[in-house]
């Protein structure tokens, strides 16, 4: 980690070339289909603050308040450009596949001592875009992107870091207990539903289709509250 | 205060009740969190891509995972919200050895309403005396307008030998 020498955060510059509204910036974005909410705010700064891209997929999955773990590609697209995607694995092949994105980070330098970011959410986090998120040499922040501003920087992600199957596993032990150390932070959404519970609109009818059945209920449920393990 | 598993208030309920099918609703209730047992005559278990097929002279059991739970390979953790907080999780495996025995045992299929996202394989409890039917996924129930008929649908289901 750097230390800090200039007296300031991340800034935000302010453009967005989306032309999105003053919404899309807002630090909560969720969408009928997207029942946890992600604290963008904090996956910015997490993305600042890694130490690499096993750092930041476990500070990613301590953010989601959702029950599915976060995979993580990170390529370096040229010697300027490295394009971070975050995405669930829902077919656990270790690629991005269709329809599995919820967000991607693009990082540009812009010079030798200055790089600018920007995130944009996909799929049920559509329409959330961070403005350009402006860093300096000397800013605080970790090596995964402090690198870049070293003598000889060379990217190290020209062949795509992404995670594993068994790194899903361990990410997913990792949260555990960070959720159980740190039950005050885990964030639900005003519902209680989680993300992968399909919304009304979305759900499929296995056996062929709701017309003529009225709905009764779900046999999962959010948790209210820390609960008690009983084992006897 | 429930200290024990075999305090936890897991009652006889009429079969609609149980599964939230009283009341006219166009969707399931994702925030129900009501939990018991039925015997039911006949249900049908519909999965994606295969007819509903019908269990008949079922023990019906209606609990819920919590959203958060445990992901297991051979079990499920169960969450019980009790009138009194806090609420209780309990592996499914110790329910069903303390719950099954004080349970009608002359039924022909044991039927968990369950959610099980994490899709754990289930073995037939030591105690049961029927076939154990459960989902792979998530659980809801639905009710036919026309005929009444009792359906779970799940992404798939499996039942023990």
């Amino acid at each position: 980690m750097l230390l800090a020498v200039l007296p300031l955060g991340v800034i935000s510059a302010g453009c967005n070339p989306s032309g999105s509204t003053s919404e899309r910036n807002e630090r909560w974005a969720t969408t009928e289909n997207t029942n946890v909410a992600i604290d963008w705010d904090k996956i910015n700064e997490a993305y600042k603050l890694a130490e690499g891209p096993e750092d930041f997929e476990r500070r990613v999955n301590e953010i989601y308040g959702g029950r599915e773990i976060i995979s993580v590609s990170v390529a370096d697209l040229d010697d300027k450009t490295q394009l971070v995607t975050g995405f669930f694995d829902k077919n656990t092949n270790g690629a991005v596949d269709e329809g599995e994105k919820i967000f991607t980070i693009r990082r540009e330098l812009t010079s030798a001592t200055s790089a600018q970011y920007q995130t944009v959410g996909y799929g049920p986090y559509y329409g959330y875009h961070s403005p350009f998120l402006s860093i300096a040499s000397g800013m605080l922040m970790g090596s995964m992107m402090s690198r870049m501003f070293t003598p000889g920087y060379a990217p190290m992600y020209q062949q795509p870091y992404t995670t594993s199957g068994s790194r899903v596993a361990d990410l997913r032990q990792t949260r555990s207990s960070y959720r159980a150390a740190n039950p005050g932070q885990f964030q639900r959404s005003q519902s209680g539903r989680t993300y992968d519970r399909p919304a009304a609109k979305s759900r499929t009818a296995p056996g062929g289709g709701s017309r003529g059945f009225r709905g009764g209920g779900k046999f999962g449920v959010a948790t209210k509250g820390r609960a008690v393990r009983l084992d006897a | 205060m429930v200290a024990t598993i075999s305090e936890l208030p897991f009652r006889e309920r009429p079969a609609l009740e149980l599964l939230n099918l009283v009341g006219e609703r166009p969707e399931p209730d994702e925030e129900y969190a009501g939990y018991g047992w039925a015997r039911v005559p006949r249900l049908w278990l519909a999965e994606r891509g295969s007819p509903a097929r019908s269990v008949d002279d079922a023990l019906l059991l209606a609990l819920h995972c919590p959203d958060d739970g445990e992901a297991l390979t051979a079990d499920v953790e169960l969450y019980f919200e009790l009138p009194e907080p806090p609420p209780v999780t309990v592996l499914a495996s110790r329910f069903f050895a303390v719950w099954l025995p004080r349970l009608p045992t002359d039924v022909s299929a044991i039927v968990l309403a369950l959610c099980n996202p994490h899709e754990a394989r289930l073995a037939t409890p030591p105690s049961a005396r029927a076939p154990l039917h459960y989902a792979l996924g998530e659980v809801e129930s639905w009710q036919s307008r026309d005929d009444g008929r009792i359906e779970l649908r799940a992404p798939s289901w499996r039942r023990t030998p």
